[in-house]
């Protein structure tokens, strides 16, 4: 690309005709507003990595997403990077049902940065509870958005304006059988049903947060010879290149979010690789062939995932189709009473790591 | 003493679950015209036994409810997302609602009993559970002899007539909400909370339309004054007049 000083740049713009500057000018802000609307190309996959770890649906349960991390050695007691070069994979699924999502967040924001400084990776990758939140929707569905979740998401004046309205009326009314932290969270589960106006500034306030750094997330990535995506690839999409599945979601998403009407072909679709359930709930002697053509189009020789909850126990059901596909969603969180695991990728042997019965 | 009373507790607690789940029948003659009404009236009062959201069976997830009216106990799916457009994203339980409407109007009989009604606080569409069924894309894929039956040939191009109306696209997905009784043959479709596009045209993919003389009849007689009148509570104008559009081109299609 030709470099210009900015003596150059002045000359030229000098020598140029007021309609040609406004052409110019034309050209420029055309082509910024295109870049606003079309995502740029993110890298989806990364090769020569000795060691992954991959964490599956947290759904608001920061405790025990620290304890998993605390555990496989990628954060010491200071909750600092302690990974080294390994990849964290964080299949999805970080939102909902649980109240802690935004300090998940600010956790694996923080990590991202210190992991690449060491030459290691956090991939957080989109689920479909992040696809609920990101396009505003999340709301309509009982139990999804949480009183915790509300509230962290809430602009700070807003949430404390409410939270002093509750407090003032709780001690002009003595009678009161319920304590203040009750008396809140039953005002907060009112608002998540029947309140239109902190749904609006739930979802402004998420999009400003997180909106951006979400976006730059991908759906579905390569690291060596294994996929990661949160719900599953099925045979309509093991066509399409990795790049292709990331951007058009992203693409969508940015179109939604400006309240442009799109053709749907990722969002909000079953067969989506963020609702597919297939991988995990099909029978195994009769899909290994699709499962095998799956892999062969991607290029890949195993699949992991989350979205679909599993609680068998035994290790080794985690893993089907003789361990090409793997089904980490253990029900980590509190809300579906599962147990801690993660899986560990040490120079192409997989273990799994698990923990049940913490407290 | 306490111990007998215990024994004779759960007795008659396990009894009364015999008792129960014995009387769970599949859903008696679903799509009969005359069980019809007698089945929209138990989805409208029985009683709910028990409701239970489904996260596996769809972005709606709906909830799979048990019904009880003291003499049998039957299963359904309620839908409570109401995002209807103008929403970018619609997904409504009243597009569930019209498309029974509609099969009505047109006397189809594909569309299994389903009406409004409030639970847990919510407000949506109760559908009745139609058991012993296999979806249409798991029997192609199974490639089962049931889909050589000249009946159920007739009966799927049939549907593809009250698809167009109801603008749902037919793909591998949307074949499985297409439901074939394995005993009976009977074939319904479910699953409408997107359906009614505002666009003015066949959805992609169809090319042949064929249906029975019974059908292009009600199909002439379905006056707009009719659809409006049926599907005004549930569709909004743009979406009635986009299907007043896709009629016309139906039967303009049909009469070629």
């Amino acid at each position: 690309m030709v470099q210009y000083t900015k003596k150059e740049r002045s000359f030229i713009l000098k020598g140029m005709t007021s309609y040609q500057k406004r052409v110019l000018s034309f050209v420029i802000f055309f082509i910024a507003a295109l870049s606003l609307l079309y995502p740029a190309k993110k890298q989806c996959i990364w090769n020569g990595v000795e060691k992954i770890v991959s964490v599956a649906d947290i759904h608001g349960d920061y405790d025990k997403f620290e304890l998993i991390l605390k555990k496989t050695g990628l954060i010491d007691e200071e909750l600092n990077w302690s990974g080294g070069k390994i990849h964290l994979v964080q299949t999805g699924d970080i939102m909902d049902r649980g109240p802690d999502a935004r300090k998940v967040f600010d956790l694996l924001i923080r990590l991202e940065e210190e992991a690449e400084a060491v030459g290691g990776k956090v991939h957080v990758l989109l689920g479909n509870h992040e696809e609920a939140n990101i396009l505003g929707v999340a709301f309509d569905r009982v139990g999804y958005v949480t009183s915790g979740q509300l509230v962290s998401f809430l602009p700070e004046k807003y949430r404390e304006k409410l939270e002093n309205q509750v407090r003032e009326n709780f001690s002009n009314n003595s009678n009161s059988s319920f304590s203040i932290d009750k008396e809140l969270k039953s005002f907060w589960a009112d608002k998540i049903r029947n309140d239109r106006k902190t749904r609006d500034e739930y979802n402004k306030n998420f999009k400003k947060l997180y909106g951006k750094w979400l976006l730059s997330k991908n759906v579905v990535i390569k690291i060596n010879d294994i996929i990661f995506v949160h719900g599953g690839i099925n045979k309509s999409f093991s066509s399409w290149s990795l790049e292709e599945i990331n951007m058009r979601t992203r693409y969508e998403f940015i179109q939604l979010g400006m309240g442009k009407r799109v053709n749907l072909l990722i969002t909000y679709q079953s067969n989506s690789p963020l609702w597919y359930r297939g991988l995990i709930n099909n029978d195994e002697e009769e899909y290994k062939e699709e499962v095998d053509k799956i892999l062969e189009d991607l290029e890949a020789n195993y699949i992991v995932v989350g979205h679909t909850v599993r609680t068998e126990g035994n290790p080794a059901k985690l893993s089907r189709f003789n361990g090409k596909v793997w089904g980490m969603d253990t029900g980590i969180s509190r809300y579906y009473r599962g147990y801690m695991s993660a899986l560990i990728i040490d120079q192409g042997a997989f273990k799994v790591w698990e923990m049940k019965d913490e407290k | 003493m306490k111990n007998n009373k215990y024994y004779l507790s759960m007795f008659f607690f396990c009894l009364s679950v015999v008792v129960c789940f014995g009387s769970i029948e599949n859903n008696p003659g679903i799509l009969e015209d005359e069980s019809k009404l007698e089945l929209e009236l138990y989805l409208r009062t029985a009683r709910i036994v028990s409701a239970i959201p489904d996260e596996d069976a769809g972005r709606s997830e709906p909830w799979r409810i048990t019904l009880s009216d003291g003499k049998q106990m039957l299963k359904g799916w309620f839908k409570h997302i109401n995002r209807v457009r103008p929403h970018i994203l619609p997904d409504s339980y009243k597009y569930e609602l019209a498309a029974y409407e509609l099969d009505k109007l047109l006397d189809f009989n594909v569309v299994p009993p389903i009406v409004e009604r409030e639970i847990k606080g919510y407000i949506g569409s109760l559908q009745l559970f139609v058991e012993d069924c296999s979806h249409l894309s798991e029997l192609k894929r199974k490639k089962d002899k049931i889909l050589e039956s000249e009946k159920i040939k007739a009966d799927l191009q049939e549907i593809v007539v009250f698809e167009i109306l109801t603008y749902c696209e037919r793909n591998i997905e949307s074949e499985k909400d297409i439901l074939i009784h394995d005993t009976n043959g009977k074939v319904c479709r479910v699953d409408f909370s997107q359906a009614f596009d505002t666009k003015p045209h066949f959805p992609p993919g169809i090319e042949d339309v064929k249906c029975s003389a019974k059908i292009q009849k009600s199909l002439a007689d379905l006056s707009q004054e009719k659809i409006e009148t049926a599907l005004n509570p549930f569709l909004n104008e743009k979406e009635i007049s986009a299907l007043l559009a896709r009629k016309e081109l139906l039967v303009k299609k049909l009469k070629q």
